[in-house]
């Protein structure tokens, strides 16, 4: 029924320590007692109770000391004050200090037990959801590890094996089929990608990622993911040009290696879905409090009735245009998540047939 | 048969080997293949090869380079050249393979290959490597 739980009671008169411990004992529970803040320190880092019972009004260290250095030991573990006759103010100082409830004294065993049970009932709560986040935690590392294993063994497998024909290894082969082995091969390359790009969003998650957070200017960060991306542009005549008009680029806190992954994704896309001899331009604009990098290209544009879905993950804007675009339709979900854990935003303009504008707003520092 | 040069595949997929064993024995050598370290050190008992293909056994803990590194150590395999595959590439969105990760002390291989290999190259690596042995 009742699940037996572990309560300290700190307390410097002994009749309360006493009839606390007796009442609860009786109702199944595992109870201990201190005479004094310290003892009742030194025990909570000893057996790390649930519940902890502490009397405001002590000598030597006071229970509004205790009470701090509870949530400093252990901040999981419910801590109720025992607070003297009508002292509210006293109970609502404690409350800032971490103190869950609280309980005036005089007070008969079954008001104690009302606390007891609200106490125990939100400690099982807090308990439940860090097993719960626990397990996601270790759910989604699992599932990172399995698909990375799992599934990319035996596609590289596959791409081995054409290989081995493609390469004439186990015979000559035939114009036919190897025009139809090439496209196979590149088929498992682009089911690679999508594998990898999908790892890489469930990699973001947005707690994690201010782990890794440094000051850092966004000036060389989007230099350099501009020169990785020239060949690509070349490849269409596409200029990218980087303008600012101001020299000095406020700083930002960030991760420099997701910043740069959510730059790429968002040339990538100008160069992308642009028309042969077009323009990219990148521009940095200070604001009061914000940072805004405009992404803006000559491109295909985007129908105001697809908006709102470009950022869904597998999102692909249908049409003639877009169809020939390689692309795994998560380059964009992987920037906002990067964006939201920067809390950052990334606003989209855009004239079908003239191009696109996407910028990036950072806070400052 | 016994002018052969003969090679030591060793990768826990077999699938994935036997595929990398059909290159080799395309070219003037003989292949055998095993799926475990254990099953690596056992054979190297018996005999030494010329020329090692070793995975990464990443599934095992990088147990390859582990390996690599056992190899280099020991007096009657040191000498024996080293192709090293691994299935982790920027595809696969590891940054494993930086420039050329190949360390003499941390990796001690001779070649660093990425999977999937063509057989061109993977042919053309182990012909150099064997004539460099054979010249020094």
């Amino acid at each position: 029924m009742k699940e037996p739980a572990s309560i300290l009671v700190i307390d410097d008169e002994e009749s309360m320590r006493d009839s606390c411990s007796q009442v609860l004992t009786k109702d199944g529970h595992h109870v201990d007692t201190a005479e004094n803040g310290m003892v009742g320190l030194e025990k909570i880092k000893a057996f790390k109770p649930d519940l902890v019972l502490v009397d405001l009004k002590m000598p030597g260290i006071s229970g509004m000391e205790v009470l701090e250095k509870i949530s400093v030991i252990d901040p999981t573990i419910v801590a109720v004050v025992i607070t003297g006759y009508a002292n509210l103010e006293s109970a609502i100082d404690a409350f800032k200090r971490g103190a869950y409830d609280f309980l005036p004294k005089p007070f008969t065993p079954d008001e104690l037990r009302i606390i007891i049970k609200r106490g125990l009932e939100r400690r099982k709560l807090i308990l439940k959801s860090i097993a719960l986040e626990q397990e996601k935690e270790s759910m989604r590392k699992f599932f990172i590890t399995m698909v990375s294993h799992q599934l990319r063994s035996p596609l590289v497998t596959v791409q081995q094996h054409l290989e081995v024909i493609l390469g004439g290894i186990v015979g000559d082969v035939p114009e036919k089929q190897e025009k139809l082995l090439k496209r196979a091969r590149e088929s498992i390359s682009s089911l690679l990608t999508l594998i990898k790009d999908w790892l890489d969003l469930s990699k973001i998650e947005t707690g994690k990622l201010t782990e890794s957070f440094e000051s850092l200017s966004l000036l060389p960060i989007i230099e350099e993911t501009i020169e990785s991306l020239q060949p690509l542009a070349e490849e269409s005549n596409i200029t990218v040009t980087l303008d600012r008009d101001n020299m000095d680029i406020p700083m930002i806190k960030g991760d420099q290696q997701s910043l740069k992954q959510l730059f790429f994704n968002l040339i990538n896309n100008a160069i992308k879905f642009n028309r042969k001899g077009g323009q990219v331009t990148i521009s940095l604009h200070e604001r009061n409090s914000h940072i805004d990098i405009k992404i803006s290209d000559t491109g295909i544009g985007i129908a105001q009735e697809d908006l709102p879905f470009i950022f869904d993950e597998f999102h692909r804007v249908r049409s003639d245009e877009t169809q020939i675009v390689p692309g795994t339709g998560l380059g964009l979900s992987i920037a906002r998540k990067i964006a939201e854990a920067h809390s950052a935003s990334i606003s989209v303009e855009s004239k079908v047939g003239e191009g696109t504008v996407f910028t990036v707003h950072f806070q400052k520092i | 048969m016994t002018n052969e040069k003969k090679i030591l595949i060793v990768d826990d997929n077999l699938d994935y080997a036997e595929s990398i064993k059909t290159i080799v024995e395309s070219g003037p050598y003989s292949a055998d293949v095993a799926t475990s370290s254990k099953q690596a050190v056992d054979k190297l008992e018996k005999e030494i090869p010329d020329l090692i293909i070793l995975d990464v056994l990443l599934q095992k803990g990088a147990e390859g380079i582990v390996l690599s590194r056992k190899f280099k150590k020991d007096p009657k395999l040191k000498q024996v050249p080293i192709i090293m595959l691994t299935s982790m590439t920027k595809q696969t969105g590891f940054k494993f393979i930086s420039e050329d990760p190949r360390h003499p002390h941390f990796l001690p291989v001779e070649e660093f290959v990425e999977k999937p290999v063509t057989p061109k190259d993977l042919l053309a690596k182990i012909k150099k490597l064997l004539s460099a042995r054979e010249t020094s």
